[in-house]
């Protein structure tokens, strides 16, 4: 009763909510009162801090994506005006802040999750401060500084994580927080930057105000695009959950294979953002079987002729499915492409060697050792082939690479399960 | 001096530039992603239930045309189209081969039971895209009879989205007359009406049936 109530109603989410606009006015009002703090700024923390605490509460209600923009925006007017040290301290009392009064969908795990990474980055970021500053020195020294800082602040988590010391190493918790969008940080910088030269050429403080007019517009820009990228990956979702009620046994078939397809990607040269790619064409690699038979794919037996042809058609399905999406676009032939095999052989269309793409030809090494070796602990075992361990997966791959599969998509595959045994 | 006007210029006339992408490009693009995104689930419903083939097409015709009888709003029919297009989403939950092929008078309970749900299904599959919220409530309530009290887990009435009023009549109607022809059909509907069928709706379906008829007489 409540769902249908909730979702029939349609309501357009308040763009600009009075909140912000007070938020944006605190801020400026901040910012021009404070100005002076500049030569003493030992008398000007406790306002800064309240002031910070204010904006941080008054935030959280919001999308994650603004509160990433007007937290950037702050902490770099904070940074100019009175240095690293009071950024420092409103950050680890906003934190302090939240455990004590925890908002809405803020629990434990968030709050370790997120305070790694600040300890992390506040080091770092606080010497970058004060090693730009002295260099270059005066009201142009300390701006940049101050975006250094919160640069560092905000991309540390992120590269940290890349080396293996991020939060989300120790607290598997820290994979759940919210990205922002990072665009939307050095979109916010701009306007506070404008309003810095502004008051220091012109003298005059009024005009500070302008920088209202580029922080919305950011902050407007980075919530459209936010909502664009949750509907790609709510299609995603989507798409998955239907296969997922029409087969229920490739439960974690598909995030595995996604996972391994993205690694083996990487490892191969491909950009980030290409092997991004790749990971979502191997959630999407199978969808086309939302068109087969359960029962021919779950048959026990070896299948007929025309079974056999049935089935082998959920590849052209697969691509006829994602083809209406302009996003998919390099999605589509993947997909339909990946049951080829480099000897030519394979089907939809008998491509062979470099003819197939080389997304394809990952998720075509990935998904056969996923096939091999699901339901060895029990579980998703297929009912027409017994589970093999890893090893003699392995030993199968390598045995096909060349004619089933590409050697060096293989040899990839094979140091990446290496590496993940390891660990 | 010069320079700082310049710098706060340029700034206005960039933000004014940011915000007009930011509310005008931005979501017309979206629009058109869920437009795309629509007709892929649609795509991906005709290829698992080749037997519904048409009918889609049918149902979506006759909400629009109900839509218009209403006077409802142009804004919201939009809404009410994707619901016809992916009201039967939930339905891949049923085995191919039971939808497929196995008439309706053979099937065993539980998979009458799977069948009935598939409303609810369809939503909760509808409701990991944002911007289908709206679109999701309607496909959940979209075979919910009107009559008070015959389903306590769904409201009744006046309080059930009218969107999902349109498309119970539009579908099931659609699905009897392929099966058994346009008089029974109607008939059927309109021995429903105030159980399980909005009485306004029903009425409105019979001029919208009759009309049809006339603008096809008209031409010979």
């Amino acid at each position: 009763m409540s769902v249908s109530q909730a979702t029939a109603r349609t309501r357009r989410p308040a763009i600009w909510p009075p909140a912000l606009a007070c938020l944006w006015g605190a801020a400026v009002v901040a910012l021009l009162a404070l100005a002076p703090i500049q030569s003493a700024p030992d008398s000007g923390w406790l306002p800064i801090l309240v002031a910070g605490l204010l904006a941080d509460r008054l935030t959280l209600g919001q999308s994650a994506s603004r509160q990433g923009v007007f937290g950037a925006a702050f902490q770099v007017g904070l940074a100019t005006l009175c240095g690293p040290a009071a950024v420092l301290g409103a950050s680890v009392a906003s934190l302090l802040f939240k455990r004590l009064w925890p908002p809405r969908g803020f629990d434990g795990a968030r709050w370790r999750a997120e305070l790694l990474p600040a300890a992390w980055t506040a080091l770092l970021a606080a010497v970058a401060f004060w090693g730009v500053e002295s260099t270059l020195g005066g009201h142009a020294g300390s701006l940049s500084a101050a975006c250094a800082y919160v640069a560092i602040q905000h991309f540390g988590p992120g590269a940290l994580s890349q080396i293996g010391l991020g939060g989300s190493s120790f607290w598997p918790e820290a994979r759940r927080l919210p990205s922002v969008p990072q665009g939307g940080l050095f979109l916010a910088l701009l306007p506070l930057a404008a309003a810095n030269v502004v008051l220091v050429k012109l003298d005059a403080p009024g005009l500070v105000a302008f920088a209202l007019l580029p922080a919305a517009a950011a902050c407007a820009l980075v919530e459209a695009r936010t909502r664009e990228e949750a509907h790609y990956y709510g299609a995603i979702a989507a798409l998955t959950a239907m296969l997922q009620r029409a087969h229920p046994q490739t439960n974690r078939h598909m995030e595995r294979v996604a996972d391994a397809a993205e690694e083996v990607g990487l490892r191969l040269g491909m950009p980030r953002k290409r092997a991004r790619l790749v990971r979502e064409a191997a959630l999407l690699h199978d969808i086309g079987k939302i068109a087969i038979d359960e029962q021919i794919l779950e048959k026990p037996g070896p299948l007929t002729h025309d079974e056999m042809a049935h089935v082998k058609r959920h590849a052209e399905y697969g691509a006829e499915i994602l083809a209406p999406v302009r996003r998919f676009g390099p999605l589509v032939a993947w997909v339909r492409h990946h049951h080829e095999r480099p000897d030519g052989t394979g089907y939809p269309d008998g491509l062979s060697g470099s003819r197939i793409p080389l997304a394809s030809r990952i998720i075509a090494v990935v998904d056969a050792y996923d096939a091999m070796t699901a339901g060895i602990d029990g579980g998703e075992r297929r009912a027409y082939r017994e589970p093999v361990g890893e090893y003699e997966a392995v030993a199968e791959l390598k045995a096909c690479s060349g004619k089933q599969f590409d050697p060096r998509v293989v040899r990839a595959f094979c140091s990446a399960l290496r590496r993940r045994g390891a660990n | 001096m010069e320079a700082a006007w310049t710098i706060v210029l340029l700034f206005a006339a960039s933000s004014v530039a940011m915000l007009w992408y930011a509310k005008r490009v931005v979501p017309s693009r979206t629009e058109a992603r869920i437009e795309e995104s629509a007709r892929a689930f649609s795509k991906a419903l005709e290829l698992r239930f080749p037997v519904q083939k048409g009918v889609t097409a049918r149902v979506c015709n006759l909400c629009m045309r109900l839509a218009h009888e209403l006077g409802m709003p142009p804004e919201r029919t939009t809404g009410l189209r994707l619901a016809a297009e992916l009201r039967d989403i939930g339905l891949c939950a049923v085995p191919h081969r039971v939808l497929n092929e196995k008439p309706v008078s053979e099937w065993t309970q539980s998979e009458r039971r799977l069948y009935h749900r598939h409303p609810e299904l369809g939503a909760s599959m509808l409701a990991h895209l944002p911007a289908l919220k709206h679109i999701a409530g309607i496909v959940r309530c979209h075979h919910a009879p009107f009559g008070e009290g015959a389903d306590p887990t769904f409201p009744s009435g006046k309080a059930l989205p009218i969107e999902s009023r349109i498309l119970k009549v539009a579908s099931e109607y659609a699905w009897f007359e392929r099966c058994e022809g346009k008089e029974i059909a109607l008939a059927a509907i309109e021995n429903g009406a105030g159980t399980k069928y909005d009485p306004a709706l029903v009425s409105g379906l019979r001029r919208v049936l009759t009309s049809e008829r006339d603008g096809e007489r008209a031409p010979a």
